[in-house]
């Protein structure tokens, strides 16, 4: 898939603008966001924007309450998948 | 274009999705034709629109199908909804069935930053915000006709708007 345009975020699922109630975080990311459109000059370019969220992985509960019904199916793919990578 | 951090996008995966969403992932970059329009104006004279995938639906609006999904676990909802500028978490609904939804009924800002970008508009850093934003289904599994359903009737709508940029917040 091509993007003409990507701010990339290293932020959890569902939350790319930063945290719930935090007014200023969400400010700084969508101004960095923002000015992507004046810096990029040509398509498919990416810009990282420089934010680190405060959490780690395990404790940002960003998945779902129940597996995804497309998890559930391909489940065995997913498991043979971490076998081979580990 | 020198950058310190560079965002892994996988950062948030546990392992054994991690290594079964990288073995369809390509490692090179996409090659194929990337529609391009540069910023024709400032930020400051520009009408900004937004969009998310987050499965946002207002409260008087039917919700995205999430339960079509439960028993086709390939099929994701097409449609979208018109999501009105200024909408708050109390208006909403939010269904997705690939995220904890609970942040976004908490703070809409966090993926559709309609506060925000309101103070954007006020203080000049943006020229407006759209009246209208748009939510449509993330979950779209090598469907190319959600572009003739969804994406081609936001195009419309944005046209007729004045709509110059778009900025799309994924989930």
């Amino acid at each position: 898939m091509g993007i003409p345009r990507t701010a990339a975020i290293e932020y959890p699922y569902g939350r790319p603008v930063g945290q719930v109630g935090d007014r200023e975080g969400q400010r700084k990311v969508l101004r960095e966001a923002l000015s992507v459109f004046e810096k990029a000059k040509k398509p498919g370019e990416v810009y990282h924007l420089p934010f680190t969220w405060p959490e780690e992985p395990k404790k940002t509960d960003w998945q779902p309450p129940e597996m995804s019904p497309l998890i559930k199916y391909y489940l065995e793919d997913i498991k043979k998948a971490r076998q081979q990578a580990s | 274009m020198e950058q310190k951090k560079i965002v892994d996008g996988f950062r948030f995966l546990p392992p054994g999705l991690r290594a079964w969403v990288k073995t369809f992932i390509p490692d090179s970059d996409f090659q194929g034709y990337i529609p391009w329009k540069p910023l024709e104006k400032p930020l400051n004279q520009i009408m900004l629109a937004l969009v998310t995938s987050a499965g946002i639906s207002l409260k008087t609006d039917p919700p995205f199908d999430m339960e079509r999904e439960k028993r086709e676990p390939l099929w994701g909802d097409r449609s979208f909804r018109k999501i009105p500028r200024g909408t708050t978490e109390k208006e909403i609904d939010v269904n997705h069935l690939h995220i904890n939804t609970n942040w976004i009924k908490q703070d809409i800002n966090v993926i559709l930053p309609f506060q925000r970008m309101a103070e954007f508009e006020n203080e000049g850093i943006i020229g407006r915000l759209a009246p209208t934003a748009y939510s449509f289904y993330g979950f779209q599994w090598q469907n190319m006709d959600f572009l003739k359903e969804a994406i081609e009737p936001i195009s419309i709508g944005m046209k007729e708007e004045g709509v110059e940029a778009v900025l799309l917040t994924p989930a």
